[in-house]
């Protein structure tokens, strides 16, 4: 090969040459503004992008029980009846109803004239054949409605026999969390086991397609009819007046808030690192909203829980402020709340039986408990995950602090979510579980007191439960709710440690945006350009 | 040659069953599985039981591990559990935005390192020999996802140059297909800057001590003539070697750095994969990227003798 | 061992040898002289910056900085140093194996090649989702990584020395397989291997902490610089110190790791005067390759 003469100076050169060109074109780019990729025909923009924070395997809306699928899907499907702000059932798809003395014989009169996305008439037969699948799949539901199945009685009424009376029907048919959607009848009877493959419903916006772990779009279905009240919640009017709206998954929250400051997305969950980025901002408003209840959980069928005497220990060494600062790292985002639902839920909050054991952050008394037990110093697991914003992983951090300083000897065993689900059905080798849990309208529905989680085969409890169930008239809720709230806190199968707040921050460009409880509602949101 | 080659050829095959095994039986250990990552919480057994029947999750491991090999021997990778779409197609992708992070980190990284490696060995212990060894030690010392952070920080947030996250596949126009891929790149040439710049460094130097640069020299050949033509062909047999492995190296930092930087290719779908236990995905994809690593190696072990005619090729010599 | 000569000139050592030992005293000393246990959780200090109080600061659960550094630092070196050694052993007898039991060469080789051709990270990550999360399957884990280009490395060394006459003329001479193993070969592989055990004890830091960083790591509520780095990661903004003490004892690390096997190789790294060299062949790139996570 003969050696060709290349002066070290024209190389250096070369490469600077290519590092300014490339720099100042990327650069030159970079000024250009990407906002939410819309075009700039009207006022407004004509696609809303809103980032959500966690992938989902399926968009089935009776199978998942995960969020962010509930946010998406409660703009393609409807139900019977919807929360408004207050949390109080409202008519939707179902125009009226009547229930018989007792509680336990239900008529819906389904609206007239409302079309599904593919065209089809809503009719009783679709409501029946949806709510009777809901009921198959969703464990809650087939708690509600045991036997019970939704019987057409003509093309637009459905009726329900119970077995007992249920106060808390319509507001278990108005939970937007793995929802009782409305879809077609030859949908819903297909359905395969992994979930519907065809998201047909009767919203204000209609599924276009998913691209897995990137995004779903969806666009306006122009035949929508809905309810003409003031908009609350999910309930009254859905003016649609964005053409698209996209969800983007961005799992990772940094990823996310930084997309926001450089204006990708007109909205994100702010923390409380990112504050100070968002505070000072003037087109930014900050909003915080109620977002979780933090809950202990006891796998009953352990060595260690199933003995009251631990479970008083534990409940005793709880600093429910510690914890959920620590939790939340801002004393700002939480309050305290020996409740299973929200202080404003007056119908049902009560902190009846609480004082001998919420926040009392008593070691002595702890200590003692604990020696009456028989502890006799073994490893005591405690089950979580750093999946989700590390919500299970901070609680099962600070827990095990608390429990060490009483000489417990608290072990954490870390899994990924499919694991944990797994071990914590399965009810072996875990003692405690603690994380965050969307707070429900009602104690019937309840996740943790069910007794796939943590093993509670407790039949007062169970009675209690149903107590609450069948209550009617306001006097019955509170009632009920006391008593079986003063049972939890005397035997303490979970404990509640206090509620949480999330930040949010929404670009004053946006217009007509509403949340409840930290869901979005876009059906009525426009952004100005 | 080509008893070396046809050697080398069984020898790869035999990896690959291994690999194919030691992969497989890894899933096979992993507890939790699809049907429960998909019906969540608040699942019955009966639910669970069903769904991975549906899946074909409930027959023996040899089994699987049989359909599995002669499904891939026909070219079948499998379909998705929660992607629904065949594996061949997801891959092929997802191996886009990858691919075309790894090519330009190395050629970030070439243009970097050789000319750095270059002037450092020609005045050795002057300022692009320190500048050499402090960004080495530098690449060497800061974990991807410190590195990542940092620049997303101050390249993306402070100044706004480039986008903070994302990506735009290359129909959305050159630029913009660029400008998503310049920090991950960046971040993940970082590490190759510093090896490449060392290896080539030492050959450099190694040849421009020996006895037949004083001859050259002699006869008239310029410095800068020994420096490239002596010194850098020289150096081609490490440098090819050292960016043919860092394929695999480039795989795993893409692991992380797709994370952070919300990319949609191939690392970020393995780790989906497996903490929501797709195993049709988590077995093929795995399959795939360790056979082009091992093909890579191949080809480039072929090309040994053409770089550098003085490398002799005995069977037993080479590992 | 004429190698080990020359070590005391090259400043590489020195440097990697002053980190390593800086390190490890902080890991040894600070446990005695803190008064804070690195685990207890005092939520009302928390984010403290640094102070008189807490040298380095408090973390989001308002526990000790420096105490959490030093068992971290600690567990890093305990994790590496463990890897390293298991690595050695497993990667000496395998490579000596193939080498001196020929019907396993091809076994043991192939294996090798296998586990090589699976991108560390992502073996590593599959492992852990397998065993759960615990020191010792991290261990087990990143020996698994870790092992095969050890054992292929002793097997190179190996194979260029049993050809030498000495070797053969040792063997003529009646000495046992095993002694000529031990007295001919083993002195000659060691150097090499001690090198690339270097570049292992480095790697081992950086996989641990990239296992962290996707939360697969040394688990809670024990210290190590991967999950102090991934909790601080939340707060890259308000509570930038938090990264930056551990981000800076993992560079000291795995820097000093380099360094010092750097220098004991010949150090290519600092080398400022030039010495005739043969090409690199596999060894040295064994080592280079090595060096890529």
């Amino acid at each position: 090969m003969s050696t060709h003469r290349r002066p070290r100076i024209t190389s250096a050169a070369i490469l600077a040459a290519t590092v300014l060109v490339g720099g100042t074109a990327l650069a030159g780019c970079a000024a250009t503004d990407t906002t939410s990729g819309t075009d700039t025909t009207g006022a407004y923009a004509d696609v809303i992008r809103y980032p959500v924070t966690a992938t989902i395997p399926t968009l089935d809306p009776h199978i998942s029980p995960s969020g962010v699928v509930a946010n998406i899907d409660a703009h393609i499907y409807e139900t019977l009846v919807a929360q408004d702000e207050s949390l109080a059932p409202q008519p939707a798809l179902a125009e009226s109803w009547t229930t018989s003395e007792d509680g336990r014989s239900w008529t819906f009169t389904i609206r007239d004239g409302v079309l599904f996305h593919n065209g089809e008439q809503l009719t009783a037969a679709d409501v029946a054949a949806s709510l009777n699948r809901w009921k198959t799949v969703t464990a809650r539901a087939q708690t509600l409605l045991g036997d019970s199945e939704f019987q057409v009685a003509d093309e637009r009424t459905v009726t329900l026999e119970l077995a007992q009376p249920q106060g808390d029907l319509l507001a278990q048919l108005a939970n937007p969390l793995q929802f009782a959607a409305i879809m077609p009848a030859s949908i819903a009877e297909n359905a395969p086991a992994e979930g519907v493959t065809e998201y047909i419903g009767t919203g204000p916006y209609q599924f276009v397609e998913w691209n897995v772990d990137r995004d779903v779009r969806l666009t306006r279905f122009d035949d929508y009819t809905g309810v003409d009240t003031e908009p609350s919640g999910y309930a009254g009017r859905k003016d649609a007046p964005t053409q698209d709206i996209t969800f983007d998954f961005v799992v990772d929250s940094a990823t996310r808030f930084s997309a926001f400051l450089s204006g990708e997305y007109d909205f994100v969950d702010v923390t409380v690192d990112n504050l100070p980025q968002v505070e000072g901002q003037d087109d930014v408003e900050i909003t915080k909203e109620l977002s979780t209840g933090y809950v202990v959980v006891f796998n009953m069928t352990s060595d260690f829980a199933s003995e009251l005497s631990s479970r008083e220990a534990v409940a005793a060494a709880i600093d429910a402020d510690d914890f959920m600062t620590a939790v939340v790292s801002d004393p700002e985002l939480y309050r305290l709340n020996p409740s299973y639902v929200y202080e404003e839920n007056t119908a049902w909050w009560s902190d009846a039986g609480s004082d001998a054991f919420y926040n009392i952050a008593d070691l002595d008394l702890a200590r003692e408990k604990l020696a009456e037990s028989g502890y006799d110093g073994r490893e005591i697991h405690i089950l979580t995950s750093h999946d989700y914003g590390e919500v299970y992983y901070k609680s099962a951090v600070i827990l095990q602090s608390q429990l060490q300083a009483i000489g417990v000897n608290a072990v954490l065993d870390i899994y990924d979510y499919a694991t944990l689900i797994q071990h914590r059905n399965s009810l072996q080798g875990w003692d405690i579980y603690a994380g965050a849990f969307l707070v429900p309208s009602t104690p019937s529905q309840l996740l943790y007191l069910t007794p796939n989680y943590g093993g509670a085969d407790d039949p007062r409890l169970a009675e209690l439960l149903d107590a609450t169930a069948a209550a009617i008239s306001e006097a019955d809720q509170q009632a009920s709710s006391a008593a079986l709230e003063e049972y939890l806190w005397e035997q303490l199968p979970t404990i509640n440690v206090g509620d949480s707040y999330g930040y949010r921050a929404v670009r004053n460009s946006v217009e007509g945006y509403q949340t409840l409880n930290g869901a979005p509602i876009l059906w009525n949101t426009r952004i100005a350009e | 040659m080509l008893r070396y080659g046809l050697a080398r050829l069984l020898a790869l095959l035999q990896v690959i069953v291994v690999m194919s095994i030691v992969v497989y039986a890894l899933i096979y250990a992993m507890p939790g599985d699809p049907a429960t990552v998909i019906l969540g919480d608040d699942a019955t057994p009966e639910q669970i039981a069903e769904l991975r029947a549906q899946l074909g999750l409930d027959q023996p491991a040899w089994l699987g591990y049989l359909d599995w090999v002669s499904a891939v021997l026909r070219g079948d990778l499998g379909y998705s559990i929660f992607l629904r779409a065949p594996v061949a197609e997801v891959l092929g992708e997802r191996i886009v935005p990858t691919v075309s992070i790894a090519l330009l980190a190395s050629f970030v990284s070439v243009i970097v390192a050789i000319p750095l490696a270059l002037a450092a060995a020609r005045r050795q212990g002057g300022a692009a020999d320190v500048s050499l060894t402090v960004v080495a030690m530098l690449g060497i010392a800061v974990p991807g996802f410190l590195l990542s952070l940092l620049l997303v920080r101050v390249f993306a947030v402070q100044l706004g140059w480039f986008p903070v996250a994302g990506y735009a596949s290359p129909d959305e126009g050159p630029w913009t297909f660029l400008r998503y891929l310049v920090l991950p790149a960046v971040a993940l040439g970082v590490v190759q800057v510093s090896v490449l710049g060392r290896i080539t460094r030492s050959s450099v130097v190694d040849v421009l001590s020996s006895s037949f640069i004083t001859v050259a020299r002699a006869k008239g050949v310029s410095p800068a003539g020994v420096l490239y033509g002596h010194g850098l062909r020289n150096a081609l047999v490490p440098i090819v070697t050292v960016l043919a492995g860092s394929f695999g190296s480039l795989l795993a930092g893409a692991v992380v750095v797709e994370t952070i930087f919300n990319i949609p290719g191939v690392g970020q779908l393995i780790v989906t994969a497996i903490s929501r236990r797709d195993y049709p995905v988590i077995q093929s994809t795995v399959l795939v990227i360790a056979l082009i690593f091992v093909v890579l190696n191949f080809v480039v072990d072929l090309l040994y003798p053409l770089l550098d005619p003085r490398i002799r090729l005995t069977a037993g010599a080479r590992a | 061992m004429r190698a080990l000569a020359g070590l005391r000139e090259r400043p590489a050592v020195i440097v990697g040898l002053a980190l390593l030992v800086a390190c490890a005293a902080v890991a040894l000393i600070v446990p005695f002289v803190s008064p804070y246990d690195p685990n207890a959780a005092a939520v009302q200090e928390r984010m403290q910056a640094p102070s008189a109080a807490h040298p380095l600061g408090t973390d989001d659960f308002g526990r000790d900085v420096l105490a959490r550094l030093a068992v971290g630092i600690g567990m890093s070196m305990q994790v590496a140093f463990a890897t390293a050694a298991v690595a050695l052993v497993l990667g000496l007898l395998l490579g000596l194996l193939a080498v001196f039991v020929r019907p396993l060469d091809q076994l043991i080789m192939r294996i090798c090649d296998g586990l090589l051709a699976i991108p560390g990270v992502l073996l590593a990550l599959a492992v852990v989702a397998a065993t759960g999360a615990s020191t010792a399957s991290l261990i087990a884990c990143l020996v698994l990584v870790e092992t095969p280009a050890v054992a292929r490395l002793v097997r190179s060394s190996a194979l260029s020395v049993r050809e030498r006459r000495y070797v053969e003329a040792a063997a003529a001479a009646g000495v046992r397989p095993a002694a000529v193993v031990v007295r001919h070969v083993l002195p000659s592989v060691l150097v090499p291997v001690a090198v690339q055990i270097s570049a292992v004890f480095g790697s081992a830091i950086v996989i641990e902490a990239a296992l962290s960083f996707l939360g697969a790591g040394i688990p809670a509520p024990t210290a190590s610089l991967g999950n102090m780095l991934s909790d601080a990661k939340a707060f890259v903004n308000t509570g930038w110190c938090l990264m930056l003490f551990p981000g800076a004892a993992l560079a000291a690390l795995v820097l000093g790791a380099n360094l010092i096997g750097d220098g004991v190789g010949g150090g290519a790294l600092f080398r400022l005067r030039t010495r005739p060299r043969p090409l690199p062949g596999d060894a040295e790139l064994e080592r280079e390759r090595m060096l890529l996570p």
